[in-house]
């Protein structure tokens, strides 16, 4: 089987592919994979990163280990454009309110997960192998490495899912700074380990001066944000048109992850910190920029998710690895777990972030990867290779689990769907949901001094005219009744047949409220009765009447429903 | 308003009929071949502004008050109001009018399917004008349709 893969992928690398026909293959099957797991109630995210496993070199090596390299720009893009957005949801408030939950939490989580896995890791690999300095040194390297968390995966659930509350706030307070703690373990762990090992391989400076370029790293990465950030507002200041906005907004993004990456900054943590500048010193100008880099997000987040899943090789693992890995991951998220309830508990979270944090602390990718090639360029040999294979099997499993657990917990913290604006529900709702379904229905034969009186009485500004078998007649609008007015001697004369309009236009139940919408927009009328598809009624092909829409209905209907989710969103605390 | 261009001179007239039924469809009868500027396109389906018209009088009468009945329908067949008028001297006792008198004008109104606003102006227009007893007894006392379209036409004239 594996044979005949191989010679489809040999083939395959014969053949001229060029690099649109390449990346094409790659998003339209990454999409494809998404949808496919969407469908089976599991996050798209994990399709991707299977897609890229398929692909990739576990599986067809049709993305070949040059054309992740080739690609790797993309990875530099999207983990900008993550953190960007990650630091646009930080607000001052949130932090505030937050802000000693967000520092209990990660310290707590982060140590944790770096002691059990450490000291897990140094007893296993001390029985196998009987040798204390190696097993230390690669208790603390892993350790300190467990204690990363991905932003990328996580957030991708929290936005596809829309969710909101404190169980969200404090997972992407907690993924936009776990990168800082887990490059200061890092250090810590590699110039110890260095020690343990007499090594004198080339990176292993003093700590001291890996801490100050650490410094380097974290400080000039927010200062280099902050910098872009002020100079961005300023330009986008003026502007009313979208497309330029975006292309300064992207630009702006590229420009600071490129520059990170020639002056050695953390890359994320700058695009974070420029997101959270603009959104807070300039937040009327920034909403609009954020949906608009969100939007055009997607297809690069698909690319970026794909590569991950095809540097992933899963038959480089021994029992030896798999042992190790094994240790690891139980370590990790038993620690993370520990960690998280202790610092919920002591920094008096609401009770959801303490239950569900945990699971959303699970996926580890780039960071985590990253840190172990850097281990495998420091300690070079065995060891090196070591710390690599297992990070790139942990990562593997915690990459498909992490995204399906973040899911369960927004799912079960009650989060899920909370932060949706008028265009998303515009895009979930029937013309069912935003219709008058219960108001007064006219007779036919209704004299308008009646009709006064319904309008009167209620808060609807039209009414369906029915027959006396129920079919609908026509629409009375206040427009049609006002009209009336100049012949007020004649308000018992005239009827409601006589006043009524009939419709131009009309929908069904299911049909989507944004139909119904345009509808009402193309036509330019005022409203629009809503039919269900009951058998045997209307030989006029319309099936009984349901109710009517009006863009006030809508309106009331959608400020309604955001009013309620912020309300739920806000009572989970 | 213009009544004078509303009104078809041609199709006012002493009616023959004196039940409500009758008058009506004699009414609706004499737009047979009419082909007046009022017009949507095509000839008017009488059979079709018969049942209109009718249908609107089943869900209630169109009598007023004082002898007047102003039969009226909204119809797809014309684009701008037409209206046609009978008087019967003798009276019409099944009308049904509000006030329960017997009915001796009938003008009968025919708007443009949209023309909604100009449908009640009619109607108040015409309900108002005829409250003048003069007006109504020079009707009554009218022997041809053009005498009956001087009548209602040049009263506005006469300011009344």
């Amino acid at each position: 089987m594996m044979d005949f893969f191989n010679e489809i992928a040999g083939r395959a690398t014969h053949l001229n592919i060029n690099m649109i026909l390449f990346l094409g293959i790659i998003l339209f099957g990454g999409a494809v994979g998404g949808r496919l797991f969407q469908r089976l109630k599991v996050p798209q995210v994990v399709g991707y990163i299977i897609i890229g496993v398929i692909l990739g070199q576990s599986g067809l090596k049709f993305i070949g280990l040059d054309m992740i390299k080739t690609l790797e720009p993309v990875s530099t893009i999207a983990l900008s454009l993550i953190g960007f957005s990650i630091g646009g949801e930080l607000k001052i408030a949130e932090l505030k309110k937050r802000g000693k939950q967000f520092v209990a939490i990660l310290f707590l989580e982060a140590l944790t997960a770096f002691i059990v896995v450490a000291g897990l890791v140094f007893g296993l690999v001390l029985i196998l192998t009987g040798n204390f300095n190696m097993a230390l040194a690669l208790g603390l390297v892993l350790g300190a490495i467990s204690s990363a968390t991905a932003p990328a995966a996580t957030t991708d659930v929290l936005w596809e899912n829309r969710t909101r509350g404190p169980l969200t706030s404090t997972v992407l307070g907690i993924v936009a700074m776990d990168d800082a703690v887990a490059l200061l373990l890092f250090a810590f762990s590699v110039s110890i380990a260095n020690n343990l090992l007499g090594s004198t391989a080339s990176g292993g400076a003093e700590l001291s001066t890996q801490l100050l370029s650490l410094l380097w790293e974290i400080g000039g990465a927010i200062v280099a944000g902050a910098l872009i950030s002020f100079i961005l507002s300023k330009l986008i200041k003026g502007f009313l048109n979208e497309d330029r906005i975006l292309a300064f907004s992207l630009g702006a993004i590229m420009l600071l992850s490129g520059l990170s990456v020639a002056l050695n900054l953390d890359m994320i943590l700058a695009a974070m910190s420029m997101g959270f500048f603009i959104s807070n010193f300039a937040p009327r100008k920034s909403s609009e920029t954020f949906s608009l880099v969100q939007k055009f997000s997607p297809p690069i987040y698909v690319l970026f998710f794909v590569l991950v899943g095809s540097k992933l090789n899963i038959w480089n693992i021994t029992g030896f690895v798999a042992a190790i890995a094994g240790v690891f991951l139980f370590g990790r998220t038993f620690g993370k777990l520990i960690g998280a309830k202790a610092g919920a508990a002591v920094s008096k979270a609401p009770k959801t972030v303490g239950k569900y944090l945990p699971f959303c602390l699970l996926s580890q990718a780039g960071v985590a990867i990253g840190l172990s090639i850097v281990a495998g360029q420091v300690f070079t040999g065995e060891f090196g290779n070591l710390v690599v294979t297992v990070v790139t099997a942990t990562t593997f499993v915690v990459q498909i689990l992490g995204p399906i657990a973040v899911k369960y917990a927004v799912d079960k913290a009650g989060e899920t769907g909370l932060n949706i604006t008028e265009e998303d529900l515009v895009k979930q709702s029937t013309a069912a949901d935003i219709m008058y379904s219960d108001i007064p229905q006219i007779p036919v034969n209704a004299p308008v001094s009646s009709i006064l009186e319904i309008f009167s009485e209620n808060d609807v500004l039209c009414y369906p005219v029915v027959y006396p078998d129920g079919k609908l007649a026509g629409i009375i609008s206040i427009d049609d009744l006002k009209n009336t007015f100049m012949a007020a001697e004649l308000s018992d004369f005239l009827l409601a047949h006589d006043i009524m309009k009939k419709p131009v236009a009309s929908c069904t139940v299911s049909e989507s409220a944004e139909d119904a919408r345009n509808l009402l927009k193309r036509k330019s009328i005022e409203y629009l009765p809503v039919f269900s598809p009951d058998a045997g009624s209307g030989e006029d092909g319309n099936g009984k009447f349901a109710g009517i829409i009006d863009e006030r209905g809508i309106q009331l209907f959608f400020s309604r429903k955001i009013a309620e989710l912020n309300h739920r969103a806000e009572e989970l605390g | 308003m213009d009544l004078a261009n509303i009104i078809d001179r041609e199709r006012c007239c002493v009616l023959k009929e004196t039940t409500k039924t009758e008058a009506i469809i004699e009414l609706v009868n004499s737009l047979e071949g009419f082909n007046g500027p009022q017009l949507n396109g095509g000839p008017l389906d009488i059979e079709e502004l018969r049942k209109e018209l009718f249908y609107r009088e089943q869900l209630m009468s169109t009598g007023l008050s004082l002898g007047l009945a102003v039969p009226h329908v909204r119809f797809r067949g014309v684009k701008s109001p037409l209206v046609i008028a009978g008087i019967q001297p003798d009276g019409i006792t099944d009308y049904d009018t509000l006030d329960g008198s017997e009915v001796n004008i009938v003008i009968m109104i025919i708007v443009g399917e949209n023309q909604h606003k100009q449908h009640i102006r009619l109607l108040s227009l015409i309900a108002s004008r005829l409250k003048d007893n003069k007006l109504k007894q020079a009707l009554l006392s009218a022997g041809s349709g053009e005498e009956i379209y001087s009548l209602l036409a040049g009263s506005e004239e006469a300011g009344l």
